[in-house]
């Protein structure tokens, strides 16, 4: 039996059921609607229901959170979400999902609504308790889910994503998303990418229309000079059609019909030169168009050469000077050796000490050598590097040949000391043996030295029954140093056991006293 | 809250419906008078099936669907009224999948009324009866019961 508020494997636990249901709920419903059903039929809690309307996002506490939540039954997916994914309540895509005892899988806000009104699996109609009855479905389950590509659920925002990542795309990333105004006091919330700046300056604050008499919150300024302002519209000149006066530009540029435009293949040597209307119907079949096209590839092809050159021309600059710097390196090192100092000579392959510091001392008096005798040798820059990279592979080489001695040293100190360590090892043994021998044999001596002493005391006639019994325990006593002794000794590696049984049974050998 | 599950589902079970639905029915949501579309309440035909007295028929019918769907059924109402043993003279459908009390579940999809109403069609149930006149014929003239479905047959021919 487990302590009350042990949760069970894979089981929500029973206890503490409104904070259970609470925090299973909490990301898929908001709390004030959650406890309404749980009052259950109260007149409030039907008039709440049946006023709510669909919204893309749902509010998720009362006390204005920062985000809207995401309402998950009417996401958009991208391919045909397989049926067993469905909830049966909703026909949507699991979101939350739990599994009841008799088997069947829901989201968990949906089988609780259910549950609120009938207390029985909406699949099998076998009776169910709220949370008592649910487990975790299979991981498999959620991976599934996880995986669904969806599409975001802001309106304009066109972004898909695996469903996994769709909250952190809505929380953090996505433009679209209505988050609270700027204004602490402002109520209202707002897309992202209208707010401006960390400024708190409410986008709500009504102004005044440029063109009407018309008062426009702030961040509808644009959407209300584009469709809706009334006020001032003029005629375009051309085509007759009302236009507000903020989006003349543009009209002009790019929908006017009867504005005298060119045709966008005028590059390859159109020539028409007509109304829009005229020569949108033009372009679709322009003879120039396949040449325009052909152009528009070699600009293209011509952007791609002209890159390709400079990255050529920067690279064959740079392997010449690398080539010059190397053949005045090679110069060098060939020349250094022959000059005033020729006796550094070195030879790479045996790395002699005396030569390897003669060359060491040597370094100091390169300046007066790079400066001034010899001018072949270009700068004494250059020269520093030629030495340098010679020392250089020196170095390696013997730093190569020391890790090489290195093992080899090893090795023999191995191969001389094994067989040493194995001598020691057995005269050890043999020492331990010796000293067996000359206890046992010390021991004997002394016996007998007693028991003569021993015979010559009991001539006197008394004590016979004692030294029976003495003799008794010393055969005893000496039975446990048989039995013990070529134990021991076999372990050294010599078969004593025999010898030692062979002398006891010739009766000669007397049982040791005990030690 | 509580319409919004049940909003959400009608546009799921209008995508199935769209995507895949049985030949000869169809199923749409009702326009309001404003021209607004009622997801609530459902303008549907059912086909007579094949190979029984009810082929060549299309039966209209409506589905009135309550602000606890998916929890409690729809409603279904023949219009106008049909000629059959488990349909009230009001033309509403008595049938067991069909009641809250009874076999109805959250899990029925649309699909599922529709097949299921189609069924009862030419497999009245004797144990509920719903209408006097087309149970007490069904019970006693089979004969001139069957050849009044043929005239319902042929006056509500299928287009």
């Amino acid at each position: 039996m487990p302590p009350p508020n042990t949760p069970e494997e894979g089981l929500l636990p029973p206890q503490s059921e409104p904070s259970r249901i609470a925090s299973i709920l909490a990301t898929a419903t908001p709390p004030p609607v959650d406890s309404a059903p749980e009052q259950a039929p109260s007149p409030e809690a039907a008039a709440t229901t049946t006023t709510t309307t669909i919204h893309t996002v749902v509010p998720s506490s009362p006390e204005d959170p920062a985000l809207l939540e995401i309402d998950y039954q009417i996401l958009e997916y991208l391919d045909t979400v397989d049926e067993t994914l469905l909830c049966p309540v909703c026909k949507t895509p699991f979101h939350e999902p739990i599994t009841t005892s008799c088997g069947h899988t829901f989201c968990a806000w949906c089988i609780n609504r259910a549950l609120d009104i009938q207390p029985t699996c909406p699949i099998d109609r076998q009776p169910l308790t709220k949370t008592h009855d649910y487990h975790r479905p299979p991981l498999i389950i959620k991976d599934q889910l996880d995986r669904l590509k969806v599409k975001c659920p802001n309106k304009g925002c066109d972004h898909i994503c695996p469903r996994e990542h769709l909250d952190s795309h809505y929380e953090r990333r996505c433009e679209h998303t209505m988050v609270r105004c700027p204004d602490a006091r402002c109520r209202k919330r707002i897309a992202r990418r209208h707010v401006q700046g960390p400024a708190s300056t409410c986008m709500h604050r009504e102004v005044s229309c440029r063109y009407c008499d018309e008062r426009v919150a702030l961040v509808d300024l644009n959407t209300h000079y584009d469709f809706l302002c009334s006020g001032a519209t003029t005629k375009c000149s051309a085509c007759e059609a009302t236009v507000v006066l903020h989006r003349m530009e543009k009209h002009c540029a790019e929908d006017c019909l009867e504005t005298q435009v060119r045709c966008k293949w005028h590059i390859a040597g159109c020539k028409v030169d007509d109304k829009r209307y005229l020569v949108q119907e033009h372009e679709t079949g322009c003879p120039y168009e396949i040449i325009g096209e052909l152009l528009k590839q070699r600009a293209e092809d011509r952007r791609i050469i002209d890159n390709l050159t400079d990255r050529l021309v920067a690279l064959e600059t740079e392997r010449r000077e690398h080539q010059e710097r190397r053949a005045r390196r090679r110069e060098l090192s060939r020349q250094a050796p022959n000059t005033s100092h020729g006796a550094d000579a070195i030879d790479l392959s045996a790395p002699d000490p005396s030569t390897f510091f003669y060359d060491m001392e040597w370094r100091p008096d390169l300046s007066n050598v790079g400066a001034g005798e010899n001018r072949s040798w270009g700068s004494p820059e250059d020269y520093m590097l030629a030495r340098f990279e010679r020392l250089e592979s020196r170095m390696e080489d013997l730093s190569k040949q020391v890790v090489e001695l290195d093992a080899h040293q090893s090795m023999s100190m191995l191969q001389q000391i094994m067989p040493l360590n194995q001598q020691l090892v057995e005269l050890g043994s043999k020492v331990g043996v010796l000293n067996m021998h000359t206890t046992w044999l010390m021991n004997m001596q002394r016996h007998n030295h007693l028991q003569q002493r021993a015979g010559a005391v009991s001539s006197s006639g008394s004590g016979m029954g004692n030294s029976g019994m003495a003799s008794m325990s010393q055969m005893s006593s000496a039975n446990d140093i048989n039995n013990n002794f070529p134990v021991r000794l076999t372990e050294g590696g010599l078969p004593y056991r025999t010898t030692a049984s062979r002398r006891n049974s010739d009766g000669r050998g007397e049982p040791p006293p005990r030690l | 809250m509580g319409s919004t599950l049940c909003q959400n589902r009608l546009i799921e079970e209008r995508k199935q419906w769209r995507k895949d639905h049985p030949f000869g029915f169809w199923a749409k949501p009702q326009k309001n008078p404003q021209g607004v579309l009622d997801m609530k309440v459902w303008e549907c035909a059912i086909p007579g099936k094949k190979d029984t007295i009810w082929e060549g028929g299309q039966f209209k019918l409506h589905i009135t669907f309550p602000d606890e769907y998916p929890t409690k059924p729809p409603k279904c109402k023949f219009v106008p009224p049909l000629f059959h043993p488990n349909v009230y003279p009001s033309g509403t459908v008595c049938l067991s999948i069909l009641n809250e009390e009874e076999a109805w579940k959250p899990a029925i999809t649309l699909k599922q009324i529709l097949l299921g109403v189609q069924d009862l069609l030419n497999d009245p149930n004797p144990e509920s009866p719903a209408q006097a006149e087309a149970y007490n014929l069904f019970k006693k003239d089979r004969a001139e019961y069957e050849r009044r479905i043929k005239r319902i047959v042929r006056e509500n021919a299928a287009p």
